[in-house]
């Protein structure tokens, strides 16, 4: 193998990765390249030192201390939402939803409207907006508290599991 | 490398104190933590938190902000620990995890310098006439990283400094392993060219 090849390949080498049998021959042949191959190894794992620089007093405890209150904060969270939290049954869910629909098919309807867009001008732009903004809260809360049902039914794995267990 | 990097501390020459752990031991560890053992946590800070702390000290440039950054992105990756799949080792997602981290971190401060533009290397154990002559070649592997655009910087950084193989500097930063390969080769070229210039110095003086 020739000299320009052996460092070709010497310098295309992975980090921790063996030249290959060859190359390695070559190395033991010639003085020359083996004395420059062991100049540029030096030279090239010099920096090593500076990503192994040590913080001064070890991060453990502040870590440690840092995860213990994050879990502190986590579970009482948990407990302040799960106290105050009310099930709502599928039916109420379903009559809120048809209240919703009734109420959109009904506003063309009222009398209330022609009133109320004599004092509010632009009414009529605004109103596509709530009603959208009203859907949008109402599905948003129901696929919000029903994800595990919805995740049953696509069959889709369960959530993994979280470093936040009781 | 960081202002403060440059100037060298007595802890930082005791900076192998971090315990190396398998592969093995990693995963038994992580299990342990997802299992609600939290306390297991600790073994993976003391065995990262030196390389964690010096890429914080790539972005930050001052070791009071490069320990905090290292603290933030152990809890990080504490709290996303049930995402980790053990596809790479812990150190490669961990160092991502911490990547991604200091690069948001980065944008937000503006007033740091540039990313790793102080890349540096230490003098090693070389006596002062060798150190002189070995000088150039490290004076053109800074240079050569240097002239790196900086997103590239670090990840020839990652490769030189942090021992990382071509895959996983890739894998942390995003970009291509050819590219990552091909930068660190210019770079190796560079240090070649230069270790042969100083050589031939050497030679001509000692005549």
């Amino acid at each position: 193998m020739e000299c320009e090849k052996f460092m070709q390949i010497f310098l295309e080498l992975d980090n921790g990765e063996a030249l290959p049998e060859g190359a390695a021959a070559h190395l033991e042949t010639c003085a020359r390249c083996a004395a420059e191959a062991r100049g540029l190894e030096e030279l090239m794992s010099s920096p090593r030192v500076w990503g192994n620089l040590a913080p001064g007093e070890s991060l453990v405890s502040g870590v440690m201390a840092r995860i213990v209150k994050g879990q502190a904060a986590w579970a009482a969270g948990k407990e302040f939402f799960s106290e105050n939290r009310r099930e709502l049954s599928l039916r109420n869910w379903v009559g809120t939803g048809l209240f919703i629909l009734l109420g959109m098919f009904l506003i063309p309807f009222s009398t209330i409207l022609p009133e109320l867009n004599r004092i509010i001008p632009g009414l009529r732009i605004a109103l596509p907006l709530v009603l959208g903004l009203v859907i949008t809260l109402y599905g948003a809360l129901f696929i919000g508290s029903h994800l595990n049902v919805f995740r049953r039914l696509l069959g889709a794995s369960p959530p993994p599991a979280s470093p936040f267990v009781e | 490398m960081a202002e403060d990097a440059g100037k060298k501390q007595p802890n930082e020459k005791a900076a192998a104190s971090s315990r190396e752990i398998s592969r093995d031991e990693e995963r038994k560890i992580i299990e342990e933590v997802l299992a609600g053992k939290t306390d297991s946590y600790a073994a993976l800070v003391r065995a990262y938190e030196n390389r964690i702390f010096s890429l914080g000290l790539r972005f930050f440039r001052n070791r009071e902000d490069a320990r905090d950054f290292a603290q933030e992105v152990f809890v990080k990756a504490f709290e996303r620990l049930s995402a980790f799949r053990g596809e790479s080792r812990f150190s490669t997602w961990l160092m991502k995890v911490a990547y991604h981290h200091g690069i948001s971190a980065y944008r937000l401060r503006k007033d740091t310098e540039s990313l790793a533009g102080d890349f540096a290397l230490p003098a090693g154990e070389d006596g002062p006439e060798k150190l002189h002559a070995r000088g150039a070649a490290r004076e053109a592997l800074v240079k050569a990283v240097g002239r790196l655009p900086e997103r590239y910087r670090l990840c020839v950084d990652l490769y030189f400094s942090f021992g990382m193989t071509y895959e996983d500097a890739a894998a942390v930063t995003n970009i291509p392993v050819g590219t990552v390969k091909s930068h660190v080769f210019r770079a190796k070229q560079a240090l070649r060219a230069a270790l042969k210039d100083s050589d031939a110095e050497d030679f001509k003086s000692g005549m």
